[in-house]
C-alpha cells in the first residue's frame, strides 16, 4: 500500500506531483490528508494495544493433537539408498553392492595388476634410452652427451663378440674422450718464421744458425751431386710453387719396382713442397734455397727416407 | 538419526508444511509460532470479541491443519490458504447464528446488537476512539467491513486480501478506499486527541 505508506511517512507539503497523484483517490487537500494520516496512526495504536496472545493451555491443547497423531514417517535419502544397495527378497549374489564391488576388484586388477597404461609406456621409454650407441660414430656420440658428463664405458665382457676389436674400440673411445675434454693446442703456424728469422737481430743466433747451414748446405750439395748425375732436369722448390720441369725416367725400371713408392707429401705452410711421380726419386733436383733450420732438418731426413 | 541440523527459522511457510507433511513435527511448530496470535485475534474480532470462542475456533483451525496436511496446496501461499480456511470456518459459523436467530428468539452468547441510536456520552467518550470504530466500522456491509479488517487488522497485502475474498485487487482497492476515507471523516471528532 504505497499510498497508506507516503500518508503515513510524509507531509503535505513535502509530496511531491507524482505522490500526490498516486494519493488523490483518498485525499484531495491537506485537511483530508491530516484527517487520514491520524486516522491511520490511532487504528494501528488500537490494533497493538488489542492484540491477543495464546494462553499456555491452548498451546498446551495443540501440541498434544500434534503428538497424539501418527505422522507419515521421516524420509531421509540414505534409507533409500540402503534399500537399493541391500533389497529384501533377493540373493545375496544379486546385491547391488554385491555387484558394484565385484566391478571395481575387476577394475583394480585389470589396471594394477597387469601393469597396463602407465608400465607400457614407462618400459618403451626405459628401453629406448638404454639402446646402445652402436651406430653412433664418436663425433655423433660426443653431440649427444654434449650436455652430460658421460663417461663412455667400453661394453660389458658379455655382450663383447670380437674382444681385440672391442678392446681398440675401448681404447679409442677412451682416447676421444680425454681429447675431447682436454683438447691439445694444435699450433697450425709454422714454429719458425721465415719472417722472424728476417727479424732477427741477435747475432749469437745469427752465428748459430749460420754454422748449421754450412753444416747442412754440405750435406746437400753431396746428395744433389749424386742426383744430377742421374738426371738431366732439376726441380725448382720455391715457396709454395712447384716449378717442375722435364723429369726423365730412369732407365734403371727393375730397381723402381723393387724400391717401395714414396709417400706424396703436400706441407704448403713449410714453404717446400716435394712433389713424385712413380719415378725414381732420384732424378729430382733441388736447388739451394735459404732454410731455416728445422727445415733443413726435416729436408734432411727426407732425402734419407728416398735413399732408404 | 540426522546427520545435519535443520534451522527453520530461514525456511518459508511453504517450505515448513511441505516438512510437515514428510512427517517432521518441529516444522509444525514453527508455524503455530508464526500463525497463532494471528488467527487468534483474527477469530477475536470475526467473533464479537469473544476470547473464549476464538481460541476454540483457533484450537480447532490448527487441529485441521495437524489432521490433514496434505490439504494443503503447495502452488499458493500458505498464509493465505490460512486466512481462507478461518474466514470459511466464520462464515460457518454465522450461517449457524442465522440459523438459531430464525429458531430461537435470542441472541446467541457474544452477540453485540448494533446500536440504532449512539448515546451521546459514548459520542463525546474522547477516550474511546477503539469502541466508536468498532461502532462504525459495523455500520458498513460485509464486503467493506472484511477487505479493512484484512488489511488493517491482519496486515495483509491487497494481493492476499485479493486471494482470501476470492476477488479482484482492483476491487479490493476501491472498497478498502472508501471504507478507510468514511470511518476518517467519521471519526475525527478525535483528532485534537489524537495528535501525538
Amino acid at each position: 500500500m504505497k499510498a497508506e505508506q507516503i500518508i503515513l511517512t510524509k507531509k503535505y507539503f513535502e509530496l511531491s506531483n507524482s505522490e500526490r497523484e498516486s494519493i488523490k483517490s483518498l485525499v484531495t487537500n491537506e485537511i483530508e490528508f491530516d484527517d487520514l494520516k491520524l486516522f491511520l496512526l490511532q487504528t494501528k495504536k488500537h490494533v497493538k494495544a488489542n492484540k491477543l496472545t495464546t494462553t499456555d493451555n491452548l498451546d498446551k491443547l495443540i501440541f498434544q493433537k500434534l503428538n497424539s497423531v501418527t505422522l507419515q514417517p521421516k524420509q531421509y535419502w540414505y534409507n533409500t539408498l540402503i534399500l537399493f544397495l541391500f533389497p529384501r527378497d533377493t540373493q545375496f549374489f544379486k546385491y547391488p553392492v554385491f555387484q558394484l564391488a565385484i566391478a571395481t576388484i575387476f577394475l583394480f586388477g585389470v589396471f594394477n595388476i597387469f601393469n597396463f597404461t602407465n608400465d607400457i609406456t614407462e618400459s618403451s621409454s626405459k628401453v629406448a634410452m638404454n639402446k646402445p650407441d652402436k651406430n653412433l660414430t664418436t663425433k655423433q656420440k660426443a653431440l649427444k652427451y654434449e650436455d652430460q658428463n658421460v663417461v663412455l664405458k667400453p661394453a660389458d665382457e658379455t655382450q663383447i663378440q670380437n674382444p681385440h676389436k672391442q678392446n681398440k674400440e675401448s681404447e679409442s673411445i677412451l682416447k676421444f674422450e680425454s681429447d675431447f675434454k682436454n683438447p691439445e693446442v694444435v699450433n697450425t703456424a709454422p714454429i719458425y718464421d721465415l719472417l722472424e728469422m728476417d727479424n732477427v737481430t741477435d747475432d749469437k743466433l745469427l752465428d748459430e744458425d749460420n754454422e748449421d747451414i754450412e753444416k747442412i748446405e754440405s750435406e746437400l750439395i753431396e746428395i744433389t751431386n749424386e742426383i744430377s748425375t742421374n738426371s738431366e732436369s732439376k726441380v725448382f722448390l720455391e715457396g709454395d710453387k712447384i716449378e717442375k720441369l722435364e723429369i726423365k725416367k730412369s732407365n734403371s725400371r727393375k730397381d723402381s719396382r723393387s724400391k717401395p713408392k714414396n709417400k706424396i707429401v703436400n706441407q704448403k705452410h713449410n714453404n717446400f713442397v716435394l712433389e713424385s711421380e712413380d719415378t725414381n726419386l732420384e732424378e729430382i733436383a733441388i736447388k739451394t734455397v735459404k732454410f731455416s733450420v728445422k727445415e733443413m732438418a726435416e729436408l734432411n731426413k727426407l732425402f734419407y727416407v728416398i735413399n732408404n | 538419526m540426522r546427520l545435519l541440523k535443520k534451522n527453520y527459522k530461514t525456511n518459508s511457510d511453504e517450505e515448513l508444511m511441505l516438512l510437515f507433511i514428510k512427517g517432521d513435527r518441529k516444522a509444525f511448530e514453527y508455524i503455530y509460532i508464526r500463525y497463532g496470535d494471528y488467527i487468534l485475534n483474527y477469530f477475536n474480532r470475526k467473533l464479537w470479541y469473544d476470547r473464549e470462542k476464538a481460541e476454540d475456533f483457533t484450537q480447532e483451525l490448527f487441529g485441521k491443519i495437524i489432521d490433514r496436511p496434505e490439504m494443503f496446496d503447495i502452488n499458493k501461499k500458505f498464509k493465505t490458504w490460512l486466512f481462507t480456511i478461518a474466514n470459511n470456518m466464520c462464515k460457518n459459523e454465522y450461517k449457524k447464528i442465522e440459523i438459531r436467530k430464525n429458531t430461537r428468539n435470542e441472541l446467541p452468547e457474544g452477540y453485540q446488537a448494533e446500536a440504532k441510536q449512539q448515546l451521546q456520552d459514548e459520542i463525546v467518550d474522547e477516550n474511546n476512539f477503539s469502541r466508536q470504530l468498532t461502532i462504525e466500522l459495523d455500520k458498513f456491509n460485509d464486503k467493506h467491513k472484511e477487505v479493512f479488517k484484512l488489511r488493517h487488522f491482519e496486515d495483509l497485502s491487497i494481493r492476499e486480501i485479493s486471494d482470501v475474498l476470492e476477488i479482484k485487487e482492483g476491487t479490493v482497492k476501491s472498497r478498502l478506499h472508501f471504507i478507510t476515507k468514511e470511518l476518517a471523516v467519521k471519526l475525527k471528532t478525535y483528532r485534537k486527541l489524537i495528535i501525538e
